[in-house]
C-alpha cells in the first residue's frame, strides 16, 4: 500500500493515496471537509488514462512534465502542481534547490558541482518571454547536482540545481 | 514550374507544401536552427538550412533565401504570409534570379506602400474610401472646413505614418485644433513630416475583406468576403465568411470595389482588399489592400469550394482562370469560421508560452480542418509568431459552424503550454458572437469579468480523479541527499482552485 499526503497553501487540500488489488483509493480532504473516491486506473498506447468507478469510464488526459501535471478531463484543461517535501522526521530540505519559475531557455550556468554558493548568488540564468532571470541560491551550501546545460529548454518546475545538505 | 522554395515555416508552409503536392511539384522547405526538425521540414520534398533562430538572420534574409532556392535547383519561390511575404525587394531579387515569384508583379505593389497613393487609386478605381481631407494649414477656417466636410467623430492622421502612432479621435469641434497640433509633433519627430490629414471615424465598424484572385491575363475576379470584426488590439481572433450582417445588394457592392482596386493596380495573384463597413450608413470604405495569401484564407476556401494556394501556383505557372475547374461559376455555400490558436496566457495579459508540446492533439471531425505546423513533442520557441494552428469548421449555417467549431476546440488537447482555447470557447459562447453583434472594438472593450473563464479550468467534477491520477503517473519519490542514501519524498499536490466535495 501507498500513501501519500498531500496539503497546499491557498485552497488546501490533501490526497492520501491507496492501491490495493487494481483498485486506487483517493482520501481528500481540505478545509470544507472531506471525501473517498476509488476506481480503477488504465493507461492506453496512446497515453490517454480511463478511469473505471462504479462501471463508468472516463478518459483523462494526463501529461506530467516536472512537477506539473496536465490534465484534461471533461472538455477543460487545468495543471496540478505537486510539492514534493520529505517525510516527517528527515532532514528539512526546504530551500535546497533552484527551480525553473517558468518555461524558458537557460542562458548561463554560473556553477559547478562541488563549487560553494552564498545565498543570493546567481547560480543559474533563465531567458523567458525575452526577458534573462537570474535565479539565486536560496542559502548557503555546496552545489551538489547542476541538472541544465546552456541552451537547453526547460519546463516550469523542474529543479536545475540542488545543493547538498546542510551540515550540522 | 517543377520545384518551388517555400520561403516561410509553420503552418503556412505546411500549407504551401500541401498544394505543390497536389499539383505534382516538389516543395523545398528552409529552416532556421530552431526549426531543424519542425513539421514544415517533415512536409516538404526537401529542405535546406538558412541560419540561426532570429528571424532577422534567417527567414528574414533575402540572400540566404535565394541561395537556398539556387542550391537547392528550385525554379519558383512562394512567400506565404508574414515574413517577406510583401517585399518588393525579395520579389525584384527572386525574378532577378530568373524565378517565378509566386505573388504579384512588384510595380504593382509598390505604390501601395503610401496610404494617400493608395487612397488616390481607389478613387480612381471608383472605390470609396471614408471621406478625408488633408490639414494644410492651422488656420481657423481650414478646421471649420475640416469638420463641416468631415463631421465627428474623426481621426486626425499622420499623412506618412504607421502603427497608430500619432493618431487621433476627436469627439468634439473645440478638441480639433489641440489635436491637429499634436498629431503634427508626433509626426515630426517619428516620421520626420509634420502632413497631417482628418478622416471620418467610424464607430462600431465591421471589418469586412474581399478576396481577389487575378491571371496573368487580365482577367481579374473576387471569391466574396471574409469579415474579421473580433480583434484584439488588431489582431484578428475569428475569421468567418460570409459577413452575415451584408444583405445581397451591400455584398455585391463590396466584392465589386475589391476586384475593382484589384483591376485598378494591375493586380496579379491572390490578394485581399480590406473595407470597413459602416453599419449605421450601411457604406464600406477602402482601408488598403494585402498583396499576399491571408491567415484566414480557408474560410474562404471552405464557402466557395476553392483551392487558393493551387491558384496561385497554377497562375504563376501562367494558366488562366476560366480555365481552373475551382474558378467557374464560384458561389457561397453555407458558413466557415476560423479560430487561430495561439500558445499564450489569456488570464496573464495574453503572455506568450514556449515550451514543448508534451501532448498535442487536434481535432477531426466531418467539416473540420485543422492547419498547423506543430504536433506532439514539437517545441514552441521563442523566436516566432506565437500561433499553433487555425481550426475551421464549416457548417450550413453559421450557428452550425461557430457549433461545430466550438465542438472541434472543446476536444482539443494541448499539455505543456497554455493557449486561447478557453477564452475561443469563451467567445464561441457569448450571445453577442452568436448573434454577430459584434464590431472591431467589441473585444478591447470587454471587462474583467468577462475574462473570468479565460485561463486554466477550474478542476472539473470529476476532480477528486485528478489527485488520484497526478500521483499514478509521476514519480512517487524522488532521491535526495547524500551520504545517508535514498530518502523517502511524499508527493505533495496543489490543485488549482480544487474543492473537495462536490461530486468527490
Amino acid at each position: 500500500m501507498k500513501k501519500a499526503f498531500t496539503t497546499f497553501a491557498g485552497d488546501q487540500v490533501g490526497v492520501r493515496r491507496e492501491v490495493a488489488a487494481g483498485l486506487t483509493t483517493a482520501h481528500l480532504d481540505d478545509d470544507a471537509g472531506s471525501a473517498s473516491v476509488s476506481g480503477e486506473l488504465t493507461q492506453t498506447v496512446d497515453g490517454t488514462w480511463l478511469i473505471q468507478q462504479d462501471g463508468i469510464v472516463r478518459p483523462v488526459h494526463m501529461t506530467a512534465v516536472g512537477n506539473r501535471v496536465w490534465v484534461s478531463a471533461a472538455m477543460a484543461t487545468t495543471v496540478v502542481e505537486r510539492v514534493e517535501k520529505k517525510r516527517r522526521g528527515a532532514a528539512d530540505t526546504k530551500g535546497s534547490s533552484v527551480a525553473a519559475p517558468m518555461t524558458g531557455r537557460i542562458v548561463a550556468v554560473h556553477v559547478a558541482v562541488g563549487d560553494e554558493v552564498k545565498r543570493g548568488q546567481a547560480v543559474v540564468v533563465v531567458e523567458a518571454m525575452k526577458m534573462e532571470q537570474p535565479l539565486n541560491a536560496p542559502r548557503d551550501g555546496i552545489v551538489e547536482s547542476v541538472k541544465c546545460t546552456v541552451g537547453q529548454l526547460v519546463d516550469g518546475g523542474v529543479v536545475l540545481v540542488a545543493l547538498a545538505k546542510e551540515s550540522a | 514550374m517543377k520545384r518551388v522554395l517555400i520561403a516561410n515555416r509553420g503552418e503556412i508552409a505546411v500549407r504551401i507544401a500541401r498544394g505543390c503536392r497536389l499539383l505534382g511539384v516538389e516543395s523545398v522547405a528552409v529552416f532556421s536552427e530552431a526549426d531543424a526538425t519542425a513539421r514544415h521540414v517533415r512536409q516538404a520534398d526537401m529542405a535546406v538550412p538558412i541560419g540561426p533562430a532570429p528571424a532577422a538572420e534567417s527567414y528574414l534574409r533575402i540572400d540566404r533565401l535565394l541561395e537556398a532556392a539556387l542550391k537547392s535547383g528550385a525554379d519558383a519561390v512562394h512567400p506565404g504570409y508574414g515574413f517577406l511575404s510583401e517585399s518588393v525587394e525579395l520579389a525584384e531579387a527572386v525574378i532577378a534570379a530568373g524565378l517565378t515569384w509566386v505573388g504579384p508583379p512588384p510595380a504593382s505593389i509598390r505604390p501601395l506602400a503610401s496610404k494617400t497613393e493608395a487612397k488616390a487609386i481607389a478613387r480612381q478605381a471608383n472605390v470609396p474610401t471614408a471621406p478625408a481631407m488633408s490639414i494644410e494649414d492651422d488656420s481657423e477656417a481650414t478646421l471649420a472646413e475640416a469638420a463641416d466636410t468631415i463631421g465627428f467623430p474623426l481621426l486626425v492622421k499622420p499623412e506618412f505614418g504607421g502603427g497608430g502612432k500619432g493618431m487621433q479621435r476627436v469627439h468634439r469641434r473645440e478638441d480639433l485644433a489641440g489635436a491637429v497640433a499634436a498629431a503634427r509633433r508626433v509626426s515630426r519627430s517619428a516620421f520626420a513630416s509634420d502632413r497631417v490629414f482628418v478622416e471620418r471615424f467610424v464607430e462600431h465598424a465591421r471589418h469586412v475583406e474581399v478576396q481577389v484572385i487575378a491571371d496573368t491575363h487580365g482577367d481579374v475576379r473576387h471569391v466574396f468576403e471574409r469579415e474579421c470584426s473580433l480583434q484584439r488590439r488588431h489582431q484578428k481572433v475569428l475569421e468567418e465568411s460570409p459577413c452575415s450582417d451584408l444583405s445581397a445588394e451591400e455584398r455585391e457592392a463590396i466584392c465589386a470595389s475589391g476586384a475593382a482596386f484589384a483591376a485598378g493596380i494591375g493586380y496579379e495573384g491572390a490578394g485581399t482588399v480590406e473595407f470597413l463597413f459602416d453599419p449605421a450608413r450601411r457604406e464600406h470604405y477602402f482601408l488598403e489592400m494585402n498583396t499576399r495569401l491571408q491567415v484566414e484564407h480557408p474560410v474562404t476556401e471552405c464557402v466557395c469550394g476553392v483551392d487558393l494556394v493551387a491558384a496561385q501556383l497554377r497562375i504563376a505557372r501562367g494558366e488562366k482562370l476560366a480555365e481552373i475547374p475551382d474558378f467557374t461559376g464560384v458561389s457561397q455555400r453555407g458558413h466557415a469560421i476560423e479560430a487561430r490558436v495561439y500558445a499564450e496566457d489569456p488570464a496573464e495579459g495574453f503572455l506568450p508560452q514556449v515550451g514543448v508540446l508534451h501532448r498535442c492533439r487536434w481535432p477531426d471531425g466531418p467539416f473540420v480542418r485543422v492547419d498547423t505546423g506543430y504536433t506532439e513533442g514539437d517545441e514552441v520557441g521563442m523566436h516566432y509568431d506565437p500561433m499553433l494552428a487555425k481550426v475551421i469548421a464549416w457548417g450550413a449555417s453559421r450557428e452550425a459552424a461557430i457549433e461545430r467549431l466550438a465542438a472541434a476546440l472543446s476536444a482539443t488537447v494541448i499539455h505543456g503550454v497554455k493557449t486561447n482555447v478557453p477564452m475561443l470557447l469563451d467567445l464561441l459562447a457569448r450571445p453577442d458572437v452568436r448573434a454577430n453583434a459584434v464590431h472591431t472594438g467589441t473585444l478591447d472593450a470587454l471587462g474583467e469579468d468577462d475574462k473570468a473563464n479565460w485561463g486554466l479550468a477550474d478542476a472539473p467534477d470529476s476532480s477528486g480523479w485528478l489527485a488520484v491520477a497526478s500521483h499514478q503517473e509521476g514519480p512517487a519519490s524522488v532521491s535526495s541527499g547524500a551520504g545517508e542514501g535514498p530518502v523517502i519524498v511524499e508527493p505533495w499536490t496543489t490543485l488549482a482552485r480544487f474543492r473537495v466535495g462536490g461530486d468527490a
